[in-house]
């Protein structure tokens, strides 16, 4: 036999039921546009239903309905595509901006840039060679040969400069890489107590941590894995950066045997555990991608620093060589032969201690004495000592020194070749690694895309679900009232028999 | 698939700025003209432009270096020129000089060969800029300096230059004095070098060994030999012809009109390099233009397309990204 006010419980459950949905289609609608927000669902379930008897024997009554849960929409296998891909787009972006900036220091396609120096400097050395008596010419040359050792030495400069930049930029991603993990750290245990019973659900958390991860990924690259309490386990190439009870803090360290710091004194950052000091690598990501893209031999701007290097030793070895082989003004002075044109005044120059020669690079200061004689006159332009002051065959070949002749410094080009070969390499470089941010980031789009069709919010769809849970209760306020006037002629209207 | 509304404003604006960059793109392009700002953007082009840019660079310099040959040659030439005009007067005065004269005729017959030398001494140290074109690679060096006695006369002539060859090289390779030279030392235009003492009787020691030349030598000959009374004039005319002053003269001369001659010949064959070089510049200079130029009507009409597709996603966006359900819902 059913209790006669039975039903209305029933119907209240409806009515609680339809509001807790209504409150979640709100809940959505006010977050459609919340980063990493899932759009959450009420389910609801049949709630245990009563055991009547009749005379036909006893049935199943229905009791209405609960909410059983409140769950989000979320897709983990997404989620881990996403988180694997957006660090190799963090790793491509950073090596594209690198790139992108290395070109600038080589910015030579219009008629200035180190292209346009190195020709000047070769035309100064042709003209010499038509004038070689004249000191206005031979001015003009040591002039150009200044121009070129600041434009070299400027070069490296700014390459510093962007490894200072890119320095100061992995220590502020590191430490945004420590807060996230202590954040998430913080929400694993907000999360594995609410969720400790096994029926609840956190989901505005998990969305909350899910989105630190996604901003983690960028950072470097992530392994995550899931505990049976709902505790994020985060790795990072093998380095356990966060569990249920604690995570890793990360540091950045001066590097202090990278070639960077030894030979180009340019301090450089290495990242390591803050606990144990131990140098790590994080395999991918936009951290990983700056020091790469500042360490590497041929892509960083290590190698370019490299290159420079080359020329500026080349200038101090084989083209000094050259030009002491070669004479000056004055015959009758004894030292119008063996002179340096870079460098130190006389002599073979030694190989600097930490091999870099582009700060030993510079105009021999001979050349600008006055006296006893002007130092102009140290500027081989004859190729024999007995060759009057007119001759200028020396500077020719000086000049050809520069442009054609095949040096071993050089990896067997000439000067110009080795050049070429810098800026067509930058290009194909910077050029490659554009196309394939741009692919990657396609691939992330559609990877988001997919996510947020699993989990965006859609408007029209929630708006359906409005009216749906609307009319749901308004049908179940309905049948409240139809049980009220029910229950009031029940009671009211039955058994007026003698009163 | 399920569509969600930040995935079509997502999408939406990834394409709008995708449109925006080709948009900018385009017009960086168009702002100046050029199709490559960047190694990145064509690396092959890039490395073009640069050995162009060289190129163009190389072609200026060895212009340059012609030019300064033909204006160095042309110096020469004019005083050559000169030379030849001068010396043609001389013998004409030694052949005068050979007929009967009265003594007062060789006098100023002297008194005009001591003009040509004199005015041969100053040709002899023509200067283009602050160069002496006869000193040879000695080119700060004045070419010749006179000897003068007591009265003013000039007793010989000194050479200070020296005989080795000055080369403007127009082409790579290393400078070769027979391809490149373009001057002619004194001893080329003025006859070989002998070494003779000047008599000069107001130096202490009277005497002093001058490196001279044939031509002065000889003019300074003539000259001395009209100032005797009578003069000796089988020494300036006599056989064998070799022998006189006369012959020797024409020796001189003769030697003179040859390098002059192959002057001549030399400087047609740089102007013959100028033009080349020129029309090089022509086509290295379109060749540079052809690599890193923009085709304009191309850009610009991609420029158009490109605002077009912005445009039509402006308006497009416009009308989809508000609609929904609840713009129906009363």
């Amino acid at each position: 036999m059913r209790s006669t006010f039975g039903g209305f419980n029933t119907v209240v459950r409806g009515i609680f039921a339809q509001q807790a949905s209504l409150d979640t289609v709100g809940h959505n609608i006010a977050n459609a546009n919340t980063d990493g927000y899932s759009r959450q669902t009420v389910n609801l379930s049949t709630t245990r239903p009563e055991v009547i008897y009749s005379g036909a024997g006893k049935m199943q009554l229905g009791t209405g309905v609960t909410a059983q849960s409140v769950t989000r929409a979320r897709d983990t296998f997404v989620d881990s595509q996403m988180w694997k891909e957006s660090a190799t787009l963090g790793y491509g972006q950073m090596t594209e901006d690198t790139l992108s900036r290395i070109e600038g220091v080589f910015a030579d396609t219009a008629d200035t840039g180190m292209q346009a120096v190195l020709d000047k400097f070769w035309s100064a050395w042709q003209t010499l060679s038509t004038n070689s008596s004249d000191y206005g010419t031979r001015t003009a040359l040591r002039q150009r040969g200044v121009e070129l050792v600041d434009t070299i030495q400027h070069s490296a400069q700014q390459l510093k400069d962007i490894v200072g930049d890119l320095n100061s930029v992995i220590e502020i991603k590191v430490n945004k890489a420590n807060q996230i993990n202590s954040e998430i750290l913080s929400l694993n245990k907000q999360i594995t107590t609410i969720e400790a019973g096994g029926r609840d659900n956190a989901n505005d958390l998990r969305d909350r941590r899910d989105l630190l991860v996604d901003q983690l990924s960028g950072l470097m690259k992530v392994q995550v894995s899931e505990d049976q309490y709902g505790n994020y386990a985060i790795q990072s190439n093998g380095v356990q950066l966060v569990n249920g009870s604690s995570y890793t803090e990360l540091a950045v360290q001066a590097d202090k045997t990278s070639p960077l710091v030894t030979s180009y004194g340019t301090p450089a950052n290495e990242i390591v555990i803050k606990q144990t000091g131990e140098n790590i690598k994080l395999g991918n990501g936009e951290i990983q991608g700056m020091i790469d893209s500042r360490d590497d031999d041929t892509s960083g701007i290590k190698g370019y620093l490299d290159q420079l290097n080359t020329m500026s030793q080349f200038l101090l070895t084989d083209f000094n060589e050259t030009h002491r082989a070669g004479y000056g003004l004055d015959s009758s002075a004894p030292d119008n032969t063996g002179n340096n044109f870079f460098g130190s005044p006389t002599g073979v120059i030694a190989a600097p201690t930490n091999g870099n020669w582009i700060d030993v690079l510079k105009v021999s200061s001979a050349l600008f004495a006055t006296s006893p004689n002007n130092g102009l006159d140290k500027i081989a332009a004859k190729e024999k000592a007995t060759d009057g002051d007119g001759s200028g065959d020396w500077a020719v070949k000086l000049g050809e020194a520069l442009k054609t002749t095949k040096s071993d410094v050089l990896n067997k080009t000439s000067l110009d070749g080795f050049y070429n070969s810098l800026v067509g390499a930058l290009g194909v470089q910077s050029q490659s690694a554009q196309s394939l941010t741009e692919n990657q980031k396609v691939l992330v789009n559609q990877i988001n895309n997919w996510r947020l069709s699993v989990s965006g919010v859609n408007m029209d769809e929630e708006m359906t679900n409005m009216i749906r849970f609307q009319k749901g209760y308004n049908a179940a306020a309905r049948i409240m009232t139809t049980m009220d006037e029910m229950l009031d002629k029940l009671i009211n209207g039955t058994g007026v028999v003698g009163r | 698939m399920r569509i969600t509304n930040n995935m079509i404003t997502g999408n939406y604006l990834y394409s709008l700025n995708k449109s925006l960059e080709r948009q900018n793109d385009i017009q960086e392009k168009l702002s100046d003209g050029k199709a490559i700002h960047r190694a990145s953007d064509d690396p092959i082009k890039a490395i073009r432009a640069l050995r162009f840019n060289t190129s163009v660079g190389t072609n200026e310099q060895y212009t340059q270096n012609v030019k300064d040959a033909i204006s160095w040659m042309d110096t020469t030439d004019g005083a050559l020129q000169d030379i030849s005009d001068i010396t043609a007067r001389a013998k004409e005065l030694a052949i005068k000089a050979v007929g009967p004269n009265p003594t007062e005729g060789f006098q100023a017959i002297a008194s005009e060969v001591d003009g040509i030398i004199n005015q041969l001494v100053q040709i002899g140290n023509t200067k283009i800029g602050d160069r002496y074109v006869f000193s040879g690679q000695k080119d700060k060096t004045e070419a010749f300096t006179t000897v003068k006695d007591a009265s003013g006369k000039v007793t010989a002539v000194e050479y200070q230059g020296d005989n080795n060859k000055i080369s403007m090289s127009i082409q790579p390779g290393l400078a070769d004095a027979t391809r490149d030279s373009v001057n002619l030392t004194g001893t080329d235009v003025f006859g070989a070098t002998s070494i003779l003492i000047a008599a000069d009787p107001s130096a202490i020691p009277p005497q002093e060994e001058v490196t001279t030349t044939e031509l002065f030598k000889n003019l300074i000959a003539l000259r001395d030999e009209l100032m005797k009374d009578p003069p000796d004039l089988t020494k300036i005319s006599s056989e064998p012809a070799a022998d006189s002053i006369m012959g020797k003269m024409d020796v001189d001369r003769n030697s003179m009109l040859l390098q002059q001659t192959q002057m001549g010949a030399r400087m047609a064959t740089y102007a013959t390099s100028l033009s080349l070089l020129e029309n090089n510049n022509t086509i290295i200079t379109n060749d540079l233009a052809a690599n890193e130029d923009l085709d304009i009507p191309k850009a610009i009409i991609d420029a158009k397309s490109a605002e077009n597709v912005y445009n039509m996603a402006l308006s497009v966006g416009a009308r989809i990204m508000p609609m929904s359900l609840v713009d129906f819902l009363k």
